[in-house]
């Protein structure tokens, strides 16, 4: 009831269940058999609805019709589902969909997962899409998309409690005419911590058992909700097999390896992290801040010989983009005094993997973290923070 | 120094020349019982040593680590010295030279404190013994062993070692005490690493060609020999096998005559061929440990060699890359790969998004050159010709490629690494510079550079009494760059079809047709004109096509005559030894007019230089004339003919008669005896 309760209410960001992470430190995975084990729902087996009254909700979905210009014709006008009023409010609105931070909790839509139907790999049959996003579109059925109407979606969330985590998921139909939703199911995955990186990315894991032959470890890695992880936006996942799956916006990527006597699945995923600047704050290096840069570099490649200490880690600095608030921050530092802040961001790669070989008595779960692009730094200028009286 | 050089040198002239004593001559098993050391040799075998071994693999490196007399110190097998450097840990001084009289390939310290060294020009195992850090070792035996060994590796109690031969393509065992020959297994082409299971009864082989891992059983009386294959796949493609089998196992049941067909297809060439994956080499480096109990890795690179249909501009498919690095995991029971360490690849998945350039700031390790696991943080630690680096994998994982941790830059042509546990730090003799090399391995998490910057400690060993020619310095590097812009677009070095100097065995796609790599070390200088329609005159005419065709922007012409100056001073394999009678009788019929094999196969070289169309022409070939090819070193070059269609040289032998020379009026023992004098050219 409580991981209800917290489901519903106002999103604790990912920042908030990092330090509540049970589990082992950086570099020491436990035991397949240490992990702890529950559920992640499947597809629906039941017969889709034909339509859903509108005065049925599930909570936690927030169906929301945008508002469409006049020659968008009715067939394209879909609605969607969003996780958080708030994401509600500002789609219904026109006023974007809250891409300023991630939400809390992922969604996807009923389809098939990453392998088709012709595939006779029974275990996956029944998955969700990998694909995970912070809210989902549905068109209504018309001629011209008989797929349309009520359809089932998917919604995960991590929720502490107790400090404990785990990756509720809760099942809908919803019907994108009336806007009602119906519930399907729901499921709990208690998670354990199995890795943590710099940049505050966790790893949680679960064995996920559903008989012979249906064994699962689904991983979650969570990135820290930061102005910088929404703005860089996707985290991507690829499967050994070829699969591959997105993370858009929703602050986890969910990822299912197989486990098996004769399976040794792995998975890579590309997380894009902002990490801790190096660089203290300080007092931009010239007036001329916003400068275009290249104009500025060739000033400054006659005046090397003569620079003073100092100047030229300062070019440095300057010749990194600009973000685009550079021109509006210095213009408000006309007023205010300004500082000058690097940001720092950088591609994670992290590698999943369970296999066994015939010593092991259980399946080896390995994590592991490694840099998968170069360094980004953007340097940005903002208002100083006010002195302490 | 120099003169406890000399004492070091005539030791070892004395008790070599007491040790190897009995001649190579007769077949396979007298040539093994000859291995035995002479009448003075097994006393001296056993000699008391003062050297302890640390970090103990169980398999010999172009380093080992040990404790002489208090002093920690790296025991370095110096090709370019010819010599065993002892190098102290702490101040990473060289404290000692031990003069080989040839070149060592590795150095293995037994549990007893014995320093094992493989002389890979002398066909030999040199034992020795340490009395102080700071004195030359003490030669005290030497055993034959057959052509070019290279590997060291020893069962856990020390009761049998067992050493590779790269160009006799053996693996020979010896009693661990008195190095009596035990026996000797047939492997395939250019076996190098070795490692030995933990019950001691598997010694397991990489090779440097080949796309496969031998398995020797060691316990057995036959001592059979496996081969476990180590062949590529792209992602998805064995579940796409296992999705096939289980569905046609599925249609039996309602459709037999459905089920047949779809088998049938399944079992077609084509099928067969596209299942059997990329093949692979640059199989130099194994590792195991018991932090990993029961996982063998293999660190090699999967090659597409392209279709040869398509005729690309270059070798091979020039709009994929043809060499990708690869890890296999190999299950030490089972001996069966995993078959997620055998998918490509890291790559493909960078591609995704947006190129690999634009986002992996790391060079793949397209020459892997020796690993090593540390037991700490249960990480694989590889050296890597061409980026001179070491990187770190995650050895728990079923794919160690995917799971790389960090690298470190270390010095030119890393050919040797080992963990010191006791401070948890490695240790890397490179040899191209002659540096050694340590850093912290640090813990297994991620660091960010910036606040962490790997600290990395190199030292320059004291000059060779005999400088190598700056040139041939030089060329060396060139040979082994990846990922040179100037040499090829795709990463490729030279070494990277050519290993070791020798070919990789495979069969590329080019505008021409199919075509063989080809053997270069030692073969160069006497085999024009080149490229196997003897098109090229020059080597330095040929190097510059070469490049054209892996789309490389070129050398600087003085950079150009350092690589012409290392490939013609690349030193042939020592031939194996063979019967002389059978091999006598084999050049009677080489030479008579009835085989008619010296007409074209002639003079110094056993090459007239010039073209013939001998109905070798491949469908996808452009022309039917073929230059002919030099015979020297042809015993170890299979497989045959410039579209390697012949597996073997007995298989040429038979099957190409009537159109290049002819054998079909040979008996067995002639044709043996034909291929017997081959394989001594």
């Amino acid at each position: 009831m409580r991981a209800r309760h917290i489901l519903l209410g106002a999103a604790p960001v990912a920042c908030a269940l990092l330090a509540f992470a049970p589990g082992a430190h950086a570099g020491e995975v436990p035991r397949y058999g240490a992990l702890a084990a529950g559920h992640v729902s499947t597809l629906p087996t039941a017969k889709t609805p034909a339509s859903i009254a509108a005065r049925e909700k599930v909570p936690g979905f927030f169906p929301v019709r945008q508002k469409f210009s006049s020659d968008v014709p009715v067939s394209a006008r879909h609605i969607t589902i969003a996780t958080e009023q708030k994401q509600a409010d500002a789609i219904r609105e026109g006023s974007g969909s809250g891409n300023e931070l991630e939400v809390g909790a992922c969604m996807s839509e009923q389809q098939q997962s990453g392998h088709s139907e012709d595939d006779d790999v029974d275990v996956e049959a029944h998955e969700w899409t990998m694909d995970q996003m912070r809210e989902v579109n549905l068109w209504p059925k018309s001629k011209n998309n008989e797929q349309g109407g009520v359809s089932a979606v998917h919604s995960e969330k991590l929720v502490e409690t107790n400090g404990q985590v785990s990756l509720e998921s809760v099942d809908a139909w919803v019907d994108p005419v009336t806007l009602g939703a119906r519930l399907i199911g729901r499921a709990s995955l208690p998670l354990t911590l199995v890795g943590s990186a710099v940049g505050g990315v966790k790893v949680y894991a679960a064995r996920d058992e559903r008989g012979p032959g249906a064994r699962f470890v689904q991983f979650v890695v969570v990135r820290p909700a930061t102005a910088s992880s929404a703005r860089s936006g996707t985290m991507m996942a690829i499967r050994q097999d070829g699969a591959n799956a997105h993370g858009n916006g929703c602050g986890h990527l969910r990822i299912t390896l197989v486990v098996g006597a004769t399976n040794y699945d792995s998975a890579l995923v590309i997380a894009p992290v902002e990490i801790a600047s190096t660089v203290a704050a300080a007092p931009p290096p010239e007036a001329a801040l916003g400068d275009d840069e290249h104009g500025a570099d060739d000033r400054d490649v006659f005046a090397e010989k003569k620079a003073k200490p100092g100047m030229k880690k300062r070019r440095f600095l300057r010749s990194m983009p600009s973000s685009p608030s550079a021109n509006a921050a210095a213009d408000e530092g006309a007023m205010n005094p300004m500082v000058e802040r690097e940001s720092r961001n950088r591609d994670m790669q992290i590698h999943l993997s369970v296999s066994q070989s015939a010593r092991e008595k259980e399946p080896l779960l390995a994590v592991s973290f490694g840099w998968a692009g170069r360094e980004s730094v953007i340097r940005s200028t903002e208002p100083a923070a006010p002195a302490k009286e | 120094m120099d003169k406890a050089r000399l004492g070091g040198v005539a030791v070892l002239v004395v008790a070599m020349a007491a040790g190897a004593c009995g001649g190579r001559q007769g077949g396979a098993a007298a040539v093994a019982d000859a291995r035995a050391v002479g009448a003075a040799g097994a006393a001296a075998c056993n000699a008391r040593s003062a050297a302890e071994p640390l970090g103990r693999t169980g398999a010999g490196a172009t380093l080992a680590l040990a404790r002489i007399g208090g002093r920690k110190v790296a025991l370095v097998a110096d090709e370019d010295a010819k010599a065993l450097l002892t190098i102290d840990l702490e101040t990473r001084t060289q404290l000692a030279e031990t003069p080989l009289g040839a070149t060592p390939g590795q150095v293995y310290v037994g549990l007893d404190g014995r320093v094992f060294v493989t002389l890979r020009d002398k066909a030999q195992l040199a034992v020795f013994s340490a009395e102080t850090a700071t004195s030359p070792l003490t030669a005290r035996c030497a055993v034959s062993t057959p052509a070019e060994p290279i590997a060291i590796a020893a069962t856990p109690d020390d009761a049998t070692l067992v050493v590779s031969s790269g160009w006799s393509s053996k693996l020979a065992a010896f009693d661990g005490k008195s190095l009596a020959s035990r026996f000797e297994a047939k492997l395939a082409r250019e076996p190098r690493s070795v490692v030995i299971s933990d019950d001691g009864k598997t010694a397991f082989v990489s090779h440097a060609v080949g796309s496969l891992l031998s398995v020797v059983d060691l316990a057995g009386a036959k001592h059979e020999t496996k081969e476990v294959a180590l062949r590529g796949f792209g992602p998805g493609e064995i579940r796409q096998v296992e999705t096939r089998k289980k569905e046609i196992a599925k249609l039996r049941a309602t459709d037999p005559t459905a089920a047949d067909a779809m088998q049938k297809d399944f079992d077609s060439e084509p099928s067969k061929k596209a299942r059997l994956g990329r093949p692979s080499c640059q199989g130099f480096a194994l590792a195991k440990s018991a932090a990993v109990a029961g996982r063998i890795f293999a660190p090699e690179v999967t090659v597409d060699p392209g279709d040869p249909e398509q005729r690309p501009d270059g070798y091979g498919d020039e709009n994929e890359a043809t060499e990708q690095p690869s890890i296999a995991v190999v299950d030490e029971d089972q001996q069966i790969a995993f078959p997620s360490s055998l998918t490509f690849g890291r790559e493909a998945m960078f591609r995704r998004r947006g190129g690999a350039e634009a986002r992996d700031p790391h060079p793949d390790c397209l020459l892997p050159r020796a690993a090593v696991i540390d037991p700490k943080t249960k990480s694989l630690l590889v050296t890597c010709y061409g980026i001179d680096s070491v990187v770190a994998y995650d050895a728990t994982s079923g794919n160690p490629l995917a799971s790389e941790r960090r690298r470190w830059t270390v010095g030119s042509g890393p050919s040797g690494i080992a963990v010191d546990g006791e401070k948890h730090r490695a240790v890397v003799w490179s040899q191209f510079d002659r540096t050694l090399t340590t850093f912290p391995i640090g813990g297994a998490e991620l660091v960010d550079d910036r606040v962490s910057p790997p600290l990395v400690q190199r030292t320059a060993m004291a000059p060779l009494a005999q400088k190598l020619p700056a040139e041939y310095a030089l060329g060396r590097i060139l040979f082994h760059a990846t990922g040179d812009a100037r040499i090829s677009s795709d990463g490729r070095a030279c070494a990277s079809c050519h290993p070791d100097g020798r070919d990789d065995a495979i069969t590329w796609a080019t505008p021409e047709g199919p075509r063989r790599s080809i053997m270069l070390a030692g073969r160069v200088t006497r085999t024009a004109p080149y490229s196997w329609n003897g098109n090229e005159n020059t080597l330095h005419n040929h190097l510059g096509n070469t490049f054209d065709r892996l789309s490389g922007k070129g050398l600087r012409s003085i950079e150009l005559d350092a690589l012409v100056t290392y490939l013609s001073s690349m030193p042939a394999p020592a031939p194996e030894v063979m019967e002389k009678a059978k091999a006598d009788r084999g050049k009677q019929i080489f030479g008579s007019a009835a085989a008619g094999c010296s007409g074209c196969h002639s003079g110094e070289s056993y090459s007239d230089g010039k073209n013939h169309d001998v109905g070798s022409k491949h469908r996808f070939d452009r022309e039917a004339s073929f230059n002919t090819p030099s015979l020297h070193l042809v015993g170890g070059t299979g497989p045959y003919f410039h579209d390697g269609r012949f597996a073997t040289l007995g298989e040429l032998l038979k099957q190409s008669d009537g159109k290049m020379g002819k054998t079909a009026h040979l008996s067995p023992a002639d044709l043996d005896a034909l291929e017997t004098f081959l394989r001594t050219l």
